[in-house]
């Protein structure tokens, strides 16, 4: 298209544009009714306009939006009704020993039978249980909270590194079961009164924290040296408040995937180790202690050991879906 | 025999005095930095990286002094190390007559890094996704005790947000919801608040839309001339470097080439280093484009070991030998 055409395009258009009708009434367009001036507001061009990001609320949104957090909620829900509700409800006499009463098979009076002292299995399972979750859950929050502390000390201070690194080893090369075990008899003989399950608590937590501070010192490895943190150096922040401040908050999501399946791990620990003899005596009522006493007639009366088994099985599925899902809700990448 | 001895003379390590003069003997400028033979080298054996060899600059107060050369001559290194964030593997760096690296007290330390700022080339990362603004301008205040109270504290940065062109509202805000030029701001904000008296801009508008850079440009110039400040400005192009510094060091491959007035070095490049920058500058006109040729550096055809600095004319220094300087400026 040579100057000309493109003069004739132009003019062609401009008349056309002339004869719109504007507002419905024909009247004369000039320029100046066209195009009116704005003042120029600096400022206005920064606002911003969308509503603020919450990473939390998104973390929410994108948790519940998933079928398979759905399950892992309902089953989560269902476990915990289950572990407050039934044990209120446990008829007189039913977690006693009743010679009478042994072996029973399940019936309407005892839904899942009775064990081989005459305790009924149902009552005694969930009772059972919930002092499994509740020693888990205690346990796991002294080692995440033990192990993020030390983990983020380990990783902050280079200097540190081979003193933590010796522990590490010193620690991890014991297999667990054995360690517990070594930490559980050191403790017995020096504090005879201390409670059992005050013991399995300490020794559980001095064999994991280590486990946790490694994670948690590669993961602060890996974000110490990005600029954010050279840019809080440079500005003088001590170091207490960078590891607050600047790091903690981006471990977050990663300490609560971690502690997600630690729980799961710890309830496993517990029955291990009350299995073998080292965690609760055998008459408390645990998860641990009841398989150890299912084993014992299995042959004859395989639902004792199923009943407790069973439960297990459902508490540890429950606990690894609801953390898998978790981590999915809490990678940023996948809110929308 | 003689060997030996020249073998002592390059492991013992020059001392630097803790303090010099502030006044430049030569023309009488106040001198707020002095860079002194400094060496910085990465890794150690076959592997070192020499990313800076025996730089010298001086800054004087209230100028802005430019750093340009291509990625990777060592630009970062250098003002990393000004900040005590690189450990020299050599020579001093001098704030005010005083030496700030080397061992320092803690409190030593805290006060240089009140008085010498940075500026990040990438506001992306630069920035604590995690911190809202209010925060993340008000840390330099939180670590210097700089406020009276939490009211004083929040006018102060309401103030601060005001100078860089941000409103109020955007303190309860996190970084990534802005665009890279308000990022920038806000990391200019925190800088700036606690009153230093150098910054050290790194490429700061490089990682920015080009539509942006001019905007964020004059309000670097329009801060420095309401608070006094001397900037140390990088950049790896010289029209930027033209454009906002007095004075200028080209820098390639860890060697400051050529150093001298803006002005000067634009009009009259002298290393071929600094011409083939100066032809790598985009023409705004496209018909003087074919008058330009554009020179390729080649950076073998010169051994930066074997060379010197060389004043060639009045604070205007060149890395090379009385030979190539000649060939240099005689050559058409
Ligand atoms: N921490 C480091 N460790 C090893 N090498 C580095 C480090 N920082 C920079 N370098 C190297 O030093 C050289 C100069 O880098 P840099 O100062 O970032 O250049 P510029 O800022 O001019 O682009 C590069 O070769 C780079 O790879
Ligand atoms: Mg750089």
């Amino acid at each position: 298209m040579n100057k000309r055409n493109w003069d004739k395009f132009s003019l062609k258009n401009f008349s056309e544009f002339k004869d719109v009708d504007i507002d419905g009434q024909n009247s004369a367009v000039n320029e100046d009714s066209l195009f009116k001036f704005v003042e120029l507001d600096e400022f206005k061009s920064e606002v911003i306009k969308v509503e603020p990001y919450s990473y939390w609320k998104s973390v929410m949104r994108t948790f519940i939006r998933k079928p398979s957090a759905l399950i892992a909620i309902i089953s989560m829900l269902l476990l915990l009704l289950a572990i407050i509700v039934i044990p209120m409800f446990t008829p007189e006499g039913f977690l006693d020993f009743s010679i009478a009463d042994k072996d029973l098979p399940p019936d309407s009076v005892h839904l899942w039978g009775t064990d081989l002292v005459g305790r009924d299995l149902f009552f005694m399972t969930w009772t059972g249980a919930r002092k499994s979750i509740g020693l888990a859950l205690i346990t796991s929050s002294l080692v995440v909270v033990i192990g993020t502390g030390f983990g983020l000390i380990w990783g902050f201070y280079r200097k540190l590194d081979p003193i933590f690194i010796e522990l590490y080893n010193l620690i991890a090369n014991i297999p667990a079961l054995l360690l517990y075990m070594l930490l559980s008899y050191v403790l017995s003989q020096a504090f005879p009164a201390m409670a059992a399950e005050v013991r399995l608590i300490i020794s559980l937590t001095i064999a994991s924290w280590i486990g946790v501070a490694r994670f948690i010192r590669n993961q602060t490895l890996i974000i110490t040296n990005r600029e954010y943190n050279l840019a809080s150096k440079t500005l003088g922040t001590p170091p207490a408040r960078i590891m607050t401040k600047n790091l903690l908050p981006y471990l977050l999501s990663v300490i609560i995937t971690q502690t997600s399946l630690i729980i799961p791990g710890m309830i496993s620990s517990e029955v291990a180790m009350s299995f073998f003899g080292v965690g609760l005596p055998s008459n408390a009522i645990s998860l641990g202690a009841l398989l150890d006493l299912g084993r014992q007639k299995f042959e004859l009366y395989p639902f004792q050991l199923l009943a407790p088994a069973g439960v297990l099985s459902f508490i540890i599925f429950t606990f690894f879906l609801f953390g898998l899902a978790l981590t999915d809700a809490l990678d940023p990448k996948k809110h929308r | 025999m003689s060997n030996i001895f020249d073998i002592f003379r390059k492991e013992s390590k020059k001392s630097y005095p803790s303090t010099v003069s502030t006044k430049d003997s030569v023309n009488g400028r106040d001198i707020l930095l002095e860079v002194r033979d400094v060496d910085v080298f990465f890794g150690a054996g076959k592997h070192t990286v020499k990313a800076c060899n025996s730089l010298n600059f001086k800054i004087y107060t209230g100028e802005t002094f430019g750093l340009v050369g291509e990625s990777g001559s060592g630009k970062t290194t250098i003002s990393r190390a000004i900040l005590g964030i690189n450990k020299l593997t050599n020579g001093a760096i001098y704030f005010k007559g005083e030496k700030i690296t080397g061992k320092l007290t803690k409190k030593e330390s805290l006060a240089v890094k009140s008085k010498i700022q940075m500026i990040f080339q990438d506001p992306a990362a630069s920035l604590n996704e995690r911190a809202n603004v209010d925060y993340i301008i008000s840390e330099g205040l939180y670590n210097f005790k700089m406020y009276e109270n939490t009211d004083d504290r929040l006018h102060k940065v309401t103030d601060m947000l005001h100078k860089v062109s941000l409103l109020p509202e955007h303190l309860s805000r996190y970084p990534h919801e802005f665009s890279g030029g308000q990022r920038q701001r806000i990391g200019i904000a925190r800088a700036l608040i606690i009153e230093p008296e150098l910054v050290l801009a790194d490429e700061p508008i490089s990682s920015l839309d080009v539509s942006i850079r001019a905007q964020v440009l004059n309000l670097l110039k329009k801060l420095q001339r309401d608070n006094d400040l001397t900037y140390l400005f990088v950049a790896h192009d010289l029209s930027i470097i033209k454009y906002i510094s007095d004075r200028v060091a080209v820098m390639n491959d860890g060697y400051i080439v050529e150093l001298g007035n803006a002005n000067d070095i634009y009009s009259n490049p002298i290393h071929p280093y600094t011409k083939s920058l100066l032809t790598a500058i985009p023409q705004p006109d496209p018909r003087t484009k074919n008058d330009r040729k554009k020179l390729v550096y080649n950076r073998q055809s010169i051994n930066y070991e074997e060379c010197e600095y060389l004043e060639v004319s009045d604070s205007r220094f060149v890395l090379g030998t009385p030979e190539l300087i000649k060939q240099w400026t005689t050559k058409q």
